[in-house]
C-alpha cells in the first residue's frame, strides 16, 4: 500500500515510478497547503495565482499560470535557475514538474524541494507530503516531467519568513 | 443510477430535460432533498477521488463533477457543500461564492484556508444550513 491519502488505484496510476521502500511518508493528509507552499517551507497557506481570497500569491509575483510566472514567483523567494538537481552543499534546490500540452498556462503540475540529505520533499496536493529518493519517482502522465530546476542559498531559506 | 425524481412547483409546467443548468433554476423545478443529497455525495466523492492529488484548485474547478454540482444542483447543494467542507476539507469556496452570491465571507483570508473554512462554517450555522 502506498497509503498517500489518495485512493490507492489512483496513486499507482499517477505515480507508477513510486515504489515502497524508496519514499517516506512525512505528514498526514492536509488540504490547507499545497506543493508550492511546501516548497517554500509554508504549511499555513495554499499558494496559487488565482486571485481568490483563499489562495496566497506573493504581491510582487505575476498572477498567472505560465512557466515564466512561476519562475518569477520563485525568484521573489531568492531562487535562481540552475542546471540540474545534483546535491550541492549550501544550496536548496526546487524541481518544477511540467506537463506539456497545447495550453502554456496548463502545464504546471508540481514542485518538489530538495532536502539537505539529497532526497526530495513533495506535498501531494491535499494529501500527504513525502520524502523520496529519486526526482523521477513522481514523473508520469499526471505530474509530467521535471522541466527546470532553481536554487537558493540554504542561508536564504533559513532567513525567509514563511508568512511574508 | 436511477433518474432523480423531479417535481414542478404548483402551476408550473416545464420540460425539464430541455433546460440547461442555469435556466433550470429559473424554471423553478427542484429536486427532492434526498435526491440532492445522494447526487451530491456521488459527485463529491468522484471529485475528491480525482482531484485531491492536484496542487491547483483551478484544475479542481474544471472537473465535471464540480461543474455538475454547481450547474445542476445549484443552490440546493449549499448545505451539502458546507457539510463536505466541514467533514472533508473540500475546497468549495469558489462554488460557495458563486451559489450564494456572498463575496464577503472569506474576503481578506489571503491564502489562509483554515480561516476561510471557519468563516464559511460560521456563516452556514448562522443561516441554519448546517
Amino acid at each position: 500500500m502506498l497509503d498517500l491519502g489518495v485512493p490507492e488505484r489512483k496513486a499507482r496510476d499517477y505515480w507508477p515510478n513510486l515504489r515502497d521502500g524508496e519514499f517516506e511518508r512525512t505528514s498526514p493528509s492536509d488540504s490547507h497547503y499545497n506543493c508550492i507552499a511546501w516548497a517554500m517551507n509554508d504549511r499555513r497557506r495554499w499558494w496559487e495565482p488565482s486571485g481568490n481570497p483563499e489562495h496566497y500569491w506573493p504581491a510582487r509575483a505575476p498572477r498567472d499560470y505560465s512557466r515564466d510566472a512561476f519562475m518569477a514567483t520563485f525568484k521573489t523567494r531568492h531562487f535562481v535557475p540552475c542546471d540540474d538537481g545534483r546535491l550541492e552543499p549550501g544550496w536548496e534546490k526546487i524541481a518544477i514538474y511540467w506537463r506539456e500540452g497545447a495550453d502554456p498556462e496548463a502545464g504546471f503540475q508540481h514542485v518538489a524541494r530538495q532536502l539537505a540529505d539529497g532526497r526530495w520533499s513533495s506535498k501531494l496536493g491535499k494529501a500527504r507530503d513525502i520524502a523520496h529518493v529519486s526526482i523521477d519517482a513522481l514523473s508520469g502522465d499526471f505530474y509530467g516531467e521535471v522541466a527546470f530546476y532553481m536554487r537558493r542559498p540554504r542561508s536564504a531559506a533559513r532567513g525567509m519568513a514563511t508568512h511574508s | 443510477m436511477t433518474q432523480p425524481v423531479r417535481r414542478p412547483r404548483t402551476g408550473a409546467s416545464h420540460a425539464v430535460e430541455s433546460i440547461p443548468g442555469e435556466a433550470r433554476e429559473r424554471a423553478s423545478v427542484h429536486l427532492l432533498p434526498e435526491t440532492v443529497a445522494m447526487r451530491f455525495r456521488d459527485l463529491a466523492d468522484w471529485w475528491h477521488a480525482d482531484t485531491d492529488a492536484s496542487s491547483l484548485d483551478r484544475d479542481s474547478f474544471e472537473h465535471p463533477a464540480y461543474r455538475r454540482i454547481v450547474e445542476e444542483l445549484g443552490k440546493d447543494a449549499v448545505p451539502y457543500i458546507l457539510a463536505d467542507l466541514r467533514d472533508h476539507d473540500g475546497h468549495w469556496f469558489e462554488a460557495l461564492r458563486q451559489l450564494t452570491g456572498n463575496h464577503s465571507v472569506d474576503a481578506g483570508c489571503k491564502g489562509n484556508m483554515r480561516q476561510a473554512r471557519a468563516r464559511w462554517l460560521r456563516w452556514g450555522a448562522e443561516q441554519k444550513l448546517i
